[in-house]
């Protein structure tokens, strides 16, 4: 059997022969692994455990640097975007204002920036064993989330202290039931960024580099910092930022928890599907990548 | 008559030598230009046999070239060669590490590889904790671990410092730990590559022990 002929790696193959495994030079484009990925979910759940443990060990505050983080950030923005540029963030203190897309938005960030380096970071263990690689990333979704969710209650203080200590303008609205809904394309698309980027990243490194500052410029045009109402009177750059799907997830993050934001059921069905799409194109060029990666990484 | 569980038919790994450089960008164009029209490789008729004495024009290489085997169940097949001859190409490909670049490998049963102990190991991490980390980064559920827990710390003779994290066991315990968890992965086939040469003397006899028991059952 020649190569150009040979194709897809992991085939169950027919009852007659009985082999398990057949390993070839290529996938076929629709071959994902995603039946590994769910025998090696005790992997997952270990490595989330294991970015936990390792990371803050050693450190005096250790894990309230997860809040500490946001915090400050936030209060540089809120001086920055707040008190000094005074962006209209309809009486809401900026704080909490920043704060409440702030924090989804480091989810979505922390998302793109630890799963875009899944094989140039594992090329050491990816080198040596094999399991579904698809596991790495997932388990970094998983143990960010974690950590927004820890966040998420640092909010939640700041925002007890702005509405029953100061009478801030701000109540917590009945789409907080559809949070889930935001949280999951901000995971999803945050991991599907991830996995382009890894991928293009094994021979070219430069889309690295440059991904950081992608992220950056993003989060200045996706209503987080920057309220996109800002541009009321500018129609060019109000229908510019309307495509950009994380406009709606950040603003429906403020419409749940500050009563504020602006809830556009067509702007999150359009990141939905946004989402879906970038997550299909990224795990098919994942599977492609993952074959031989280690020949070039 | 006992049955094939690996069947490596015709295969051959193609690597490229130098350096990664911008040069890369254009070769990479120009393959996949061909590829998209359906044609070879270009690359593949200018790579050259594997021989690491003398310095050729290509910047490719055959570090497999059309190799054929199978193994039998019950079998026990070593790979020697001189440095640089393929043994661990073989066996990366065997692993699911990397691919084949021409024809394919058949394999029945459950396979795991040991290209290197402590692959995983996570140095803040207590050995307790590695052990699972380890296991399951091998194929194992956590449940299996769990399961073979006692007898993994036994076999590894680490027992006081199995709550301490690994980056202060000395060397030699390091490894012991990690062959601890391999050895006990039981699989139906077993990859294994130059790992057996650590330990002390008392435990290069535990090891070849624990193999041969190992090959027997299988």
């Amino acid at each position: 059997m020649n190569s150009t002929t040979a194709s897809s790696s992991v085939d169950t193959v027919t009852e007659e022969e009985g082999w398990d495994i057949i390993l070839k030079p290529k996938n076929k484009w629709y071959n994902i692994d995603l039946k590994g990925v769910w025998q090696y979910r005790d992997l997952v759940m270990l490595l989330v455990r294991r970015d936990f443990v390792a990371l803050y060990k050693q450190s005096i505050l250790g894990p309230l640097w997860v809040l500490i983080q946001p915090l400050l950030t936030t209060i540089l923005y809120a001086i920055i975007f707040g008190f000094i540029a005074k962006l209209p963030m309809g009486g809401t203190p900026p704080a909490l204002f920043i704060m409440t897309a702030f924090i989804p938005w480091s989810y979505f960030a922390d998302c793109i920036s630890k799963t875009s380096v899944t094989f140039t970071g594992n090329a050491a263990i990816f080198g040596k064993v094999y399991f579904p690689r698809l596991v790495s990333p997932i388990s970094v979704i998983i143990s960010s989330l974690f950590r927004f969710g820890i966040q998420l209650i640092l909010l939640a203080g700041l925002f007890i202290f702005y509405k029953f200590f100061n009478n801030a303008p701000v109540r917590i609205d009945y789409h907080i039931v559809f949070l889930p809904l935001l949280i999951l394309i901000l995971g999803g698309s945050g991991l599907a960024i991830g996995l382009i980027v890894s991928s293009w990243t094994t021979r070219y490194r430069d889309l690295g580099f440059l991904i950081g500052f992608i992220i950056q410029f993003l989060m200045y045009g996706s209503s987080v910092v920057i309220p996109y109402t800002t541009f009321k009177n500018h129609p060019r750059v109000m229908a510019l930022l309307e495509y950009n799907p994380f406009v709606w997830i950040m603003e429906g993050f403020r419409k749940a928890l500050l009563g504020t934001g602006e809830w556009s059921w067509f702007g999150i069905l359009y990141a939905f599907g946004f989402m879906v799409i970038l997550l299909f194109i990224s795990v098919v060029l994942f599977s492609k990548v993952e074959k031989t990666f280690m020949d070039r990484v | 008559m006992s049955r094939k569980v690996i069947s490596v038919e015709d295969v051959s790994k193609l690597y490229r030598l130098g350096m990664l450089n911008s040069d890369m960008l254009g070769q990479d164009l120009k393959r996949w230009w061909h590829k998209a029209r359906g044609k070879e490789d270009p690359f593949l008729k200018e790579a050259i046999a594997n021989d690491r004495t003398t310095k050729s024009e290509s910047e490719f290489v055959w570090a497999l070239q059309d190799i054929n085997f199978d193994v039998k169940q019950g079998e026990v097949l070593g790979l020697i060669g001189k440095n640089g001859a393929g043994k661990s190409t073989m066996l990366k490909i065997l692993s699911r590490v990397t691919a084949p670049t021409k024809g394919q490998i058949k394999i029945r049963g459950r396979i795991a590889s040991l290209l290197e102990v402590g692959t995983g190991f996570q140095p803040e991490l207590s050995g307790r904790e590695n052990i699972f980390l380890n296991g399951a980064v091998l194929g194992l559920r956590k449940k299996e671990i769990a399961a073979k827990f006692d007898e993994i710390v036994a076999f590894s003779g680490v027992e006081a410092y199995i709550d301490t994290p690994v980056k202060r066991y000395s060397s030699g315990m390091y490894v012991r730990l990690a062959f601890a968890v391999a050895a006990h992965l039981e699989p139906e086939i077993l990859v294994i590559d130059e790992v057996l040469a650590v330990g002390d003397v008392e435990f290069q006899k535990k090891m070849s022990w624990k193999n041969a028991r190992c090959f027997r059952t299988r």
